[in-house]
């Protein structure tokens, strides 16, 4: 368990706006480094305007750092990107059903096997979606939505999921739901995750580790293994283990 | 669904009160028939023009008009839209001109195309196409523009090609706005078909319009009216109907299906 798949050395990230003359110099994120391995659950948390945005996107290639390295020994296949990305909305085509939607990325990538059409339906399952592949995204719920953006992340068999507070935008029963709907999934894909929030609980429920960030500038202020027993239910909000680190990083984000 | 039913009821019933007043204030008043003609006069001059054909031969040159200078305006102002949402530079090379442009009064132009490319068709056309152009061209702006940016983003996460992109997720998102522009372009390119045939034209509905006006014709001048608002009627119809077909994942189309 110690191959390391996403290496993060002194990422450093520099936002400039304003005109020519009056140049304002913005630092998004101070020299972050950290690493993540194989088939490992590691949380970003940290205040808004932390930067975890930012460093999920330059993690992902969507946004260049100012200096610093990512790299990432896992490149995918051929045609498959090494990144299932989960956004904060679902982002879903109106237009496709949901297993459509969730079936895109082979569109894109212009290859589909049987295979891969058999995986998805195996992760409409996992995900509780069974008897939805046909409704459009309109007719489904909002933590629906996101559970098919998931299948949609992990259809082609990433090894690395970014997840940018995928249920940020939930009412906390339905967070609940999806959050063990997510166990589920990793228990039985083992991805690598790379997940980012701002509520405690929910990271602790869900990490290995866990990354705190800090604000002004952004930055790493302290990694915090979570070493409770997996797998996980509901029953082990309830330990005092639990407890302990929820209390751990409520004193770090003070 | 009696709701509906009581709709129609209501708009026959509501037709009949206005021919009945019509009627009446025509007899009442002994209102002159080259002033306001009774509707059975109307009627039966609008029968007898289908009859004879001159409102299909009229109606068809207006109608084909329409559909290439529409197609042609509307295609350039796709285009248009299309790259001044994607490269600002070459939005505000374009920005000035279409400004002055759209500022213009189009029908003001129809003098000016006359003196240069003559009556008929050239001019009628060029009118069409600068009407159907900026709005088709304005919503594919605005459409392109009000893509969420996490739909670019897993795009790139997927390595999408830039055809792909294109294809497969810009222009569908922006297709209810490109509809609308559509829409509004179709009304604009009858109103610039209708009045430039009116005021450069050898043919269509719009010159029988001031064909009639000048005999002082009231019966063919209403008769062509009417014909006139059936053709509008027509192609409102078919583009609404194309936009039902694209949107039907659309919530302003939602409401339709579902709230009945
Ligand atoms: N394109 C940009 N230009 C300038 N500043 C930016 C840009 N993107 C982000 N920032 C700034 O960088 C900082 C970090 O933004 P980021 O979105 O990464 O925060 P976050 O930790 O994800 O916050 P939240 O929890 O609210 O999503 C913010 O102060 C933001 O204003
Ligand atoms: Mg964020």
């Amino acid at each position: 368990m110690s191959e390391i798949i996403v290496d993060v050395k002194n990422v450093r990230k520099i936002f400039t706006s304003g005109t020519k003359k009056e140049r304002k110099e913005f630092s998004a994120l101070e020299a972050v480094s950290f690493t993540v391995s194989k088939g490992e659950f590691v949380s970003l948390l940290g205040p808004s305007g932390c930067g975890k945005s930012t460093l999920l996107k330059i993690i992902s290639g969507l946004l260049p750092a100012s200096s610093g390295v990512v790299s990432i020994s896992e490149t995918g296949t051929k045609k498959a990107p090494p990144f299932g990305f989960v956004f904060q909305d679902s982002v879903l085509l109106p237009w496709r059903t949901a297993f459509d939607n969730a079936l895109f990325p082979f569109e894109i990538m212009g290859s589909k096997e049987k295979a891969d059409e058999a995986r998805v339906k195996e992760l409409f399952g996992l995900a509780k979606l069974n008897g939805f592949e046909s409704s459009y995204p309109r007719q489904l719920s909002g933590g629906m939505k996101q559970r098919v953006s998931i299948v949609r992340a992990l259809s082609y068999n990433p090894p690395i999921l970014l997840m940018d507070e995928p249920f940020g935008a939930l009412d906390a029963i339905t967070r609940d739901n999806l959050n063990n709907v997510l166990l589920e999934i990793w228990e039985s894909t083992r991805k690598t995750v790379l997940f980012v929030t701002h509520s405690i609980s929910e990271a602790v429920y869900l990490s290995d580790r866990i990354i705190v960030m800090g604000t002004k500038p952004g930055r790493v202020i302290k990694e915090v293994p979570v070493n409770l027993p997996r797998p996980r239910n509901e029953d082990v909000k309830l330990t005092p283990e639990f407890y302990a680190s929820v209390k751990e990083l409520r004193e770090l984000l003070k | 669904m009696g709701k509906k039913i009581f709709i129609v009821i209501l708009s026959i019933v509501f037709l009949f009160v206005f021919i009945g007043f019509w009627k009446g204030y025509v007899t009442l008043n002994n209102v002159p028939a080259f002033i306001l003609p009774p509707p059975e006069a109307v009627a039966q001059s609008f029968v007898s023009l289908i009859r004879d054909g001159t409102f299909f031969a009229e109606g068809w040159v207006t109608l084909y008009t329409i559909i290439i200078g529409f197609g042609i305006g509307s295609g350039l102002g796709f285009f248009a839209g299309y790259f001044s949402a994607r490269s600002r530079v070459f939005e505000e090379i374009i920005s000035p001109y279409v400004m002055l442009i759209q500022a213009t009064p189009k029908v003001s132009l129809i003098p000016l195309f006359v003196i240069w490319f003559g009556l008929g068709m050239p001019s009628k056309l060029l009118l069409i196409v600068l009407s159907a152009f900026f709005p088709v061209m304005i919503n594919t702006i605005l459409g392109m523009r009000s893509i969420p940016e996490d739909y670019e983003n897993l795009m790139t996460i997927l390595h999408a090609s830039e055809r792909s992109r294109v294809l497969k997720m810009k222009i569908p998102m922006a297709t209810p706005q490109i509809m609308a522009g559509l829409k509004i372009a179709m009304v604009q390119s009858v109103i610039g078909a209708i009045v430039s045939e009116w005021m450069a034209g050898d043919q269509g509905l719009g010159y029988l319009l001031v064909y009639a006006s000048s005999l002082y014709d009231a019966n063919l001048l209403m008769s062509a009216i009417l014909a006139t608002t059936f053709l509008g009627l027509i192609l409102y119809w078919s583009i609404e109907l194309v936009e039902k077909r694209l949107l039907f994942w659309h919530e302003s189309r939602v409401a339709f299906t579902e709230g009945t």
